[in-house]
């Protein structure tokens, strides 16, 4: 419906990466409810992504089950998982725990990788394209709002306490074991939406699209958003499916240098009082990008295929040193209309 | 309301209480002091369910504690304020003090008990939108009884409320106890300020690497020799 209506207006390679935005950010916002804030550091998203996807890839291609309950249908096995991997994720803590997590992720991997009736490693392929542009947003869009009032209803605020600390929170009485396997449950829910919605818009998953690379790329998204805030991942979701695209061609790396730098800038010197040194930092900072950009072309256009891996993870640690808490941080955005004021 | 019948507390192979019982009444302030090690934080820690490699018995109005785990105990009314304070430091003081009526789900309620710990703590109210982790000593210790207060306990379990604090601030604290135990909130203090503890409990048991070694009314034990010479430097 709106797809057909954008394809008027831009081509559907754009139209592609703004759905696997869509699909990235729900992955993005749901491990955010484990690392964020229950604060368990999990790196195995991969793993339920996976699961999410192979099910409801599997019902959709071989049982002929409607998109919209194959999508629930991988959800839930996903769901399963979480709490499977929950309870051994009470006895570990931080390193143990997130080998505990990756390891589960490759034992999924694996287990796909040897299962005929998904084609095993050739991968499963023919499957229809429902992930439209429609049905994706939707979902993002619901997902969050979902996670939104999750976050903000005492359950959010408890697993907060969790992270902060252990003891304490037991002290208080909250049941520290139930709340663990809980948001490891919600989160792999999500998760497993987001993975029946990638098979469905790449039309061909193999294990090794959910190999250890998907989780920490996952895990990136939140960390450069800024963990423990959704708004954060979401935000970090979207960056980092658009980045490595837009590195592909020189205009596109001018344009994310310029977009980066004047973030810089606006970050790095948000009090008035240094407005100038604002003004005369940018002007220095666009000056230089001008000149790189004048006697730099060629050289930049011959090595631009070569340069773009490196200039991604270049601005990864750059951001990482400058801006540790993520690029968005704390800072919360209120949804006004749905939220009271003083909450 | 609440006794404890030899009871033994182990880490791995160490026997760090060996075996000691102790009663506390209702409405009273009882005290347990007594030197570094010798077993006072573990003994509020197996009453809330905290340390789980226990013998003996731990019973509040007749009911056996041990089987339960630290959330049950809170439900039951046995609230307790951790050594360090340990407040959700990137949480607000206000969410602090909610995820302290964690177990009471009516929103009335819970106005209500923040309202009285506002009143027994004006100086949270002020800081209320304020990070727990920016707040100084004090306040987080009064953050820490707020916290534990929301819950509405019968009785609280205060786990060296004067560490690290300024001794006016000390004396503040103890007299906010006092005002808690006379609204009718029933108190056992762990204390190495043996000299203030004395003076405001009721009763005292005194203890030495994991054994009890004296008990009795606080203003008798005020005036032991011994008391006066190991624990009150006099």
């Amino acid at each position: 419906m709106i797809e057909s209506f954008l394809l008027n207006y831009v081509s559907s390679y754009y139209l592609e990466i703004v759905i696997l935005m869509g699909i990235f950010i729900i992955a993005a916002i749901s491990l955010d409810i484990i690392n964020g804030y229950a604060g368990q550091f999990s790196i195995g998203h991969a793993g339920f992504m996976a699961v999410g996807a192979y099910t409801a890839a599997f019902l959709t291609v071989h049982r002929q089950v409607p998109f919209f309950l194959s999508l629930l249908a991988g959800a839930l096995a996903s769901c399963l998982a979480g709490i499977a991997v929950g309870f051994p994720a009470l006895r570990l803590r931080g390193d143990y725990l997130a080998i505990a997590t990756l390891g589960f992720a490759e034992i999924i991997r694996i287990f796909f990788v040897n299962f005929e009736p998904t084609g095993g490693a050739r991968g499963l392929a023919g499957i229809a394209r429902y992930s439209t542009f429609d049905w994706v947003w939707f979902l993002t869009v619901l997902s969050f709002l979902v996670l939104y009032f999750f976050t903000r209803s005492s359950f959010g605020r408890s697993l907060k306490a969790l992270r902060e600390d252990e003891t304490a929170a037991a002290c208080i009485g909250i049941p520290t074991t139930r709340y663990k396997v809980l948001a490891f449950a919600i989160s792999s829910f999500f998760a497993g939406l987001s993975g029946g919605l990638f098979a469905h818009s790449l039309l061909f998953i193999d294990p090794s699209s959910f190999g250890l690379l998907r989780s920490i790329e996952v895990l990136l998204m939140i960390v450069l958003g800024g963990m423990g805030n959704l708004w954060g991942a979401a935000f970090g979701g979207a960056v980092l499916t658009i980045l490595p695209e837009t590195l592909r061609d020189y205009s596109g790396i001018m344009g994310t240098l310029a977009v980066v730098l004047t973030l810089g800038f606006v970050l790095a010197y948000p009090e008035t009082k240094d407005r100038f040194r604002f003004f005369l930092t940018s002007f220095l900072g666009f000056a230089a990008l001008f000149l790189l950009g004048y006697f730099g072309r060629n050289f930049i256009l011959i090595y631009v295929s070569q340069m773009r891996m490196i200039v991604y993870s270049a601005l990864l640690i750059i951001m990482m040193i400058f801006r540790p808490q993520g690029l968005i941080g704390e800072a919360k955005f209120r949804l006004p209309f749905l939220v009271k004021k003083d909450e | 309301m609440l006794e404890l019948k030899n009871l033994h507390v182990y880490y791995g192979t160490i026997e760090a209480l060996k075996g000691i019982s102790l009663k506390v009444e209702k409405g009273e302030i009882v005290t347990l002091i007594g030197a570094n090690g010798s077993g006072k934080t573990t003994t509020l820690k197996a009453i809330s369910g905290l340390v789980k490699d226990v013998k003996g018995e731990i019973l509040f109005k007749g009911q056996s504690l041990i089987p339960l785990a630290p959330h049950q105990i809170v439900g039951l009314g046995i609230s307790q304020v951790p050594e360090g304070r340990r407040i959700f430091g990137n949480l607000t003081v206000k969410e602090n003090l909610l995820m302290g009526a964690f177990l009471e789900k009516n929103r009335k309620v819970i106005a209500e008990r923040m309202e009285r710990v506002f009143n027994i703590f004006p100086r949270l109210k002020e800081r209320e939108k304020q990070l727990g982790g920016t707040l100084s000593g004090g306040e987080q210790q009064m953050l820490a009884i707020g916290r534990a207060l929301m819950a509405e306990p019968e009785i609280l379990l205060l786990d060296e409320p004067s560490l690290g604090l300024a001794p006016f601030l000390v004396q503040e604290i103890f007299r906010i106890i006092r005002e808690i135990n006379e609204m009718g909130t029933t108190v056992l203090l762990v204390e190495q300020n043996a000299n203030l503890a004395l003076k405001i409990s009721n009763r005292a048991y005194v203890l030495e690497v994991g054994r009890l070694v004296m008990e009795g009314k606080s203003a008798e034990l005020a005036e032991k020799e011994e008391v006066k010479k190991a624990y009150l430097g006099v």
